[in-house]
């Protein structure tokens, strides 16, 4: 059957409906298409639902699906990221981390006020929250401004950003604080510097997974 | 006779790779309509269940994805990755050994 541009509208705005994430609508709505462009006589949206039901096996079956997917892309990225830490201590990414390795060992040893390096190393990882969030607004707001649903990609990305960032919250808030004196000064600073090491590497993994993979990512 | 479908669901990802391996890529209408043509109409591969498998392999890193605007639409296109093309030689492998295995069990002989 021929469709319309009109009757195109009404079975999009219809699918639009079900799922929650834009990659659902994208792929439902192409399918649904083809479906009905091969067969006879003349459109009725009661066509576009008897094919989401025996077809995909209704509603339900393709929100349980799309949840399924989203928790399966999620785990698979979480996992291809924690690789791509590890691949930055093989032998020919591993100068980098040496030389991050280090500075803060140099750092540690020469600096006299450990409070300055305090204060300095905790503005670094605030400008870089604030550069996570201003780089997810953009992300949302600029670049995929006319997408209208929920993305399991976008989500992706604002999980592998946000995740260190709960991190250093729970740390900054729990751990290293002047309140806490059950762990010494010394201590803390220690931990600060493992930290700022940690995340140079976590930086540089997403960077190279997002510019690698995340980009031409077609969920 | 159609061919009752139960029977090919712990294959359906053998089917999927090897249908990719033989195209360079696929979209997942495309893929429910080589099962129906290739078969003459006895299996009927079901949406409900491709795009689980689909989507299932594509997690395991063995299909890659891309888009293009086809028609004023999204369509998602899945290829074999590095990894798929590996797995599908081992898929096959699987399913040759599976269907002897069969032969043999249901005394059953090859059609010449």
């Amino acid at each position: 059957m021929e469709l319309s541009s009109i009757e195109k509208e009404e079975i999009g705005a219809y699918i639009f409906t079900i799922g929650k994430y834009i990659e659902t609508y994208n792929e439902v709505y192409d399918h649904v298409l083809n479906t009905l462009v091969e067969l006879p006589g003349a459109y009725h949206l009661n066509l576009v639902q008897q094919i989401i039901e025996v077809d995909f096996g209704g509603t339900a079956a393709i929100r349980k699906q799309e949840n399924i997917y989203q928790k399966q892309i999620k785990r698979r990225y979480l996992k291809l990221m924690g690789l791509e830490m590890l691949y930055t201590f093989k032998l020919r990414h591993i100068l980098p981390n040496l030389i991050l390795l280090l500075l803060c060992y140099v750092l540690y040893v020469n600096n006299t006020n450990l409070s300055v390096l305090f204060k300095t190393i905790y503005l670094a990882i605030c400008v870089l929250i604030v550069l996570a969030g201003v780089f997810c607004i953009i992300y949302r707001y600029i670049i995929h401004r006319k997408t209208k649903k929920d993305s399991i990609k976008s989500e992706l990305i604002f999980g592998l950003l946000f995740l260190p960032i709960g991190f250093i919250n729970i740390l900054f808030n729990v751990v290293i604080t002047k309140e806490n004196t059950s762990i010494a000064v010394n201590t803390q600073h220690i931990i600060l510097l493992a930290l700022f090491f940690v995340i140079s590497i976590y930086i540089r993994a997403f960077m190279k997974l997002y510019t690698e993979r995340i980009t031409v990512l077609a969920i | 006779m159609a061919v009752n479908n139960e029977l090919f669901k712990g294959t359906l990802q053998t089917i999927i790779l090897n249908l990719l391996a033989e195209n360079d890529r696929m979209y997942g209408y495309e893929i429910t309509q080589k099962v129906k043509a290739v078969t003459q109409g006895q299996l009927i591969l079901k949406e409900g269940a491709l795009y689980p498998a689909l989507h299932k392999l594509e997690a395991e890193g063995l299909l890659e994805t891309s888009t293009e605007v086809v028609e004023n639409r999204v369509r998602k296109y899945y290829a074999l990755s590095k990894n798929g093309e590996k797995e599908v030689v081992n898929k096959l492998q699987e399913a040759k050994e599976f269907i002897a295995q069969l032969q043999l069990l249901l005394n059953l002989k090859p059609s010449l």
